[in-house]
């Protein structure tokens, strides 16, 4: 489950290596595209942890077994 | 970012952790018992993949990776909160593989989650989704 989150940590990685890079003028798209990478692959890491997190939680509550 | 000496060696430290964190994380998942804790290695671990990477020094423009990583999370936090009847269908969607597999068939063919089934009440399907989701990756 939170393997897609722990491979888009990877994603986010290069995309601040495109982001963050120096770049001429020539190569803004990198910058621009690597900027959307970020946001894309930020708000699915973020929502997917607290997915997971709520989850599991439901698994810590067990109550007594039914009959 | 100046070149500090050892700056490298730092970096390089803080991904060996990483990659040892995300290890542990996917060891910790395979059991119910430790998942949540495999859930918090694999946040540390990401955290220390993305810190060493903004200490690069390759990296020298820091406000759109700010923006970016702002602009995410707020995206992100009411993914997170949306209602538990929709997590499956979103989880397979993140994962890409949501026309492939039905979570459904998934707890069918693995005994514990079944159980896990019935014990609560069918929501066991929400974790044949992830698992399948999870499993072809």
């Amino acid at each position: 489950m939170s393997l897609t989150n722990a491979l888009d940590a990877i994603a986010v990685v290069g995309a601040i290596i495109l982001a963050g890079e120096y770049h001429t003028h020539g190569a803004m798209l990198a910058k621009i595209l690597g900027t959307i990478a970020i946001v894309a692959a930020t708000s699915n890491i973020v929502g997917g942890f607290l997915i997971t997190d709520r989850m599991l939680k439901m698994f810590k509550a067990s109550g007594p077994k039914r009959p | 970012m100046t070149n500090l000496p050892g700056l490298e060696h730092i970096i390089e430290i803080t991904y060996l952790i990483a990659t040892a964190l995300f290890i542990l994380s996917l060891k910790w998942l395979s059991s119910p018992t430790t998942a949540r804790r495999g859930v918090f290695a694999g946040e540390l671990g990401m955290l220390l993949a993305i810190a060493g990477t903004l200490l690069h020094h390759g990296i020298v423009e820091y406000k759109w990776i700010v923006i970016a990583l702002v602009l995410g999370t707020i995206i992100g936090v009411p993914l997170g909160n949306v209602a538990m009847t929709a997590v499956r269908r979103i989880l397979l969607a993140h994962s890409g593989c949501a026309p492939l597999h039905d979570g459904r068939a998934f707890t069918r063919s693995h005994p514990w989650l079944a159980d896990l089934h019935r014990q609560l009440d069918g929501r066991g399907e929400i974790a044949g989704g992830i698992a399948a989701a999870a499993h072809h990756l």
